[in-house]
């Protein structure tokens, strides 16, 4: 659960990281809705992870719940959910697996995978990046500006 | 091969054949049900097939409460909503849906609002997160042989206050009873025959090749595909053979069920943009679309494509085709289906046949991005390639 926990953290911070420097995530960002909220969770007791839209940039709430999310994604236990969170397993194969439920706008869960998928290519070492995504895509910066960007920014 | 880990469901009890619509009373029975509200539309009564259904009932203990008619083309909230207002007005107990896509779409749309007792489907729109909280008996008369929601855990219903197409999928939608009599197709012309048997087509093959495919979706992707080539052909000829028309029926249903364990992938997602963006047929789309997703995917799913020659083309191609040519020579089977149905009954073979402006498609690429079903597909695909793809099938 704390492993859990802390890629959630990585997730959240490096999503917001990613968005600044990625143009293609900034585009899919500017595509939500304003004030849009997406929380990820691990049922059933957690950890919990929030991003929200904010003044059109996407920023990371840390683990409380949202009231009303715009777009919730709940893997069904913890079982499920570390061969996602450790790159083992790719998010495509784990929903095609119905390791998670999604509630809300399927086209905006769309558009939060593509995120995942990029930010993925920043956060995991190509050898993972080739077995999880489909079509590893191109990095527009590198990788070490993500991560600074995720611990310090 | 077998996945490492897959779910499956198909819970749906199928009655099949010659006066089987006579067997409807007895299912409501068998689900303790007696007052179902019947949903439908104008063009299906006003042609007497309801009246066919409800003749059924005749010296039965169980009434209709209402039958509604009012289910236009695309299915809408409004329309499940005024449902949900006779269903409880008239005290209703079941749902009897008797129709296509749509109409099956709303009676899946009003077993949620009856069942989670809620007046805004909004709040149950996803996958899998509905939950059984009581049980709604619920049969469907399939009258189209192509959608396959008979069952399928899908629903898909518009809002357009909101401008969306809302979309909820879980095993809980999925029906008790559906109920396959050929008198139910009969009356469908050849064009639409073609287009629907498209689709069910379509279904099998996306559901063979797909991510979530597992041994069980195979086989009844593999069954379906089957019965279309033997079947379709009669079907679109000669409307009034009802050996062709139930086996179209079935094909559906079995597709239906391969898709819904197994999914759609690329043609669905460009084939729902051609219909939000150009209103082109679901059915027309996936006839075009086909061949030419198959050829994209095909350095990843070739060796799939060409275990389903057998069935589409028949045992002897099969055998004279060399191993490598016949996952392409699956996808040049379908495209002279289609170009056998353009001569037949005008079925179109390219989207500028079908009506899409040049200037649509890159509206109709950006909307196919965001459809569920890309994540499905095997290989990725970005707004370019599905540009690529839709530049060829202009």
């Amino acid at each position: 659960m704390a492993a859990a926990r802390l890629v959630f953290w990585f997730l959240g911070r490096g999503v917001q990281a990613a968005a600044k420097h990625d143009s293609r995530i900034r585009q899919e960002v500017a595509e939500w809705s304003p004030d849009c909220s997406i929380m990820l969770k691990i049922n059933p007791r957690g950890p919990v992870m929030t991003v929200h839209k904010l003044a059109g940039e996407i920023k990371y709430m840390g683990s409380s719940p949202p009231q009303d999310p715009e777009l919730a994604i709940y893997f069904k236990n913890i079982e499920g959910a570390i061969p996602v969170l450790t790159g083992q397993k790719g998010l495509a194969q784990a929903y095609a697996e119905h390791r998670f439920t999604l509630k809300g706008d399927i086209g905006l869960g769309m558009s939060v995978v593509r995120c995942m998928y990029l930010l993925e290519t920043y956060l995991f070492p190509k050898f993972i990046t080739r077995k999880i995504l489909k079509r590893v895509p191109q990095k527009e910066v590198s990788s070490l500006k993500i991560y600074l960007a995720t611990l310090f920014g | 091969m077998i996945p490492d880990y897959y779910e499956f469901q198909n819970s749906v009890k199928i009655l099949s054949g010659k006066n089987a619509l006579e067997n409807i009373p007895f299912e409501l029975y068998n689900l303790q049900a007696s007052r179902p509200i019947v949903l439908t539309n104008e063009m299906l009564e006003k042609i007497g097939l309801v009246q066919t259904v409800i003749k059924s009932f005749a010296e039965q203990e169980i009434s209709i409460g209402a039958v509604y008619t009012d289910i236009p083309a695309d299915s809408s909230v409004e329309v499940v909503n005024e449902a949900a207002r006779v269903f409880r007005e008239q005290n209703c107990d079941s749902i009897i849906a008797i129709g296509g896509g749509s109409v099956i779409d709303t009676a899946k749309g009003l077993s949620i609002v009856i069942t989670q007792d809620t007046d805004d489907i909004m709040k149950y729109m996803g996958s899998e997160i509905i939950t059984r909280k009581k049980h709604l008996p619920f049969i469907v008369v399939p009258t189209t042989a192509g959608t396959g929601s008979e069952t399928t855990l899908v629903a898909v219903i518009a809002n357009p206050k909101r401008k969306v197409k809302m979309e909820f999928l879980s095993y809980n939608l999925l029906p008790d009873v559906a109920v396959l009599d050929p008198r139910m197709t009969t009356t469908l012309p050849p064009r639409l025959t073609a287009s629907t048997g498209m689709d069910a087509l379509s279904h099998a093959v996306e559901g063979y090749t797909c991510l979530q495919k597992n041994p069980l979706s195979d086989a009844y992707a593999f069954a379906a595909i089957n019965l279309i080539r033997e079947y379709l052909d009669r079907a679109v000829e000669n409307g009034k053979d009802e050996k062709a028309r139930l086996a179209m029926a079935n094909a559906s249903m079995l597709a239906g069920a391969a898709f819904s364990n197994s999914m759609v992938g690329l043609v669905h997602a460009i084939g729902h943009a051609c219909g939000g963006v150009s209103q082109v047929p679901h059915g027309d789309a996936m006839g075009i679309l086909l061949p030419w997703c198959m050829e994209y995917n095909m350095d990843k799913l070739g060796e799939l494509y060409a275990q389903l020659l057998l069935p589409l083309a028949g045992a002897d191609v099969y055998a004279a085709t060399p191993a490598e040519n016949r996952g392409q020579k699956a996808a040049d089977t379908i495209r002279q289906m289609t170009a056998k149905f353009n001569k037949i009954c005008g079925l179109p073979v390219n989207l500028q046949q079908a009506g899409v402006k040049k200037e649509d498609l890159a509206r109709i690429a950006k909307t196919a991005l965001n459809d569920g079903a890309v994540i499905i597909n095997p290989k990725e695909s970005e707004y370019e390639d599905i540009l690529a793809i839709l530049n060829k099938a202009y």
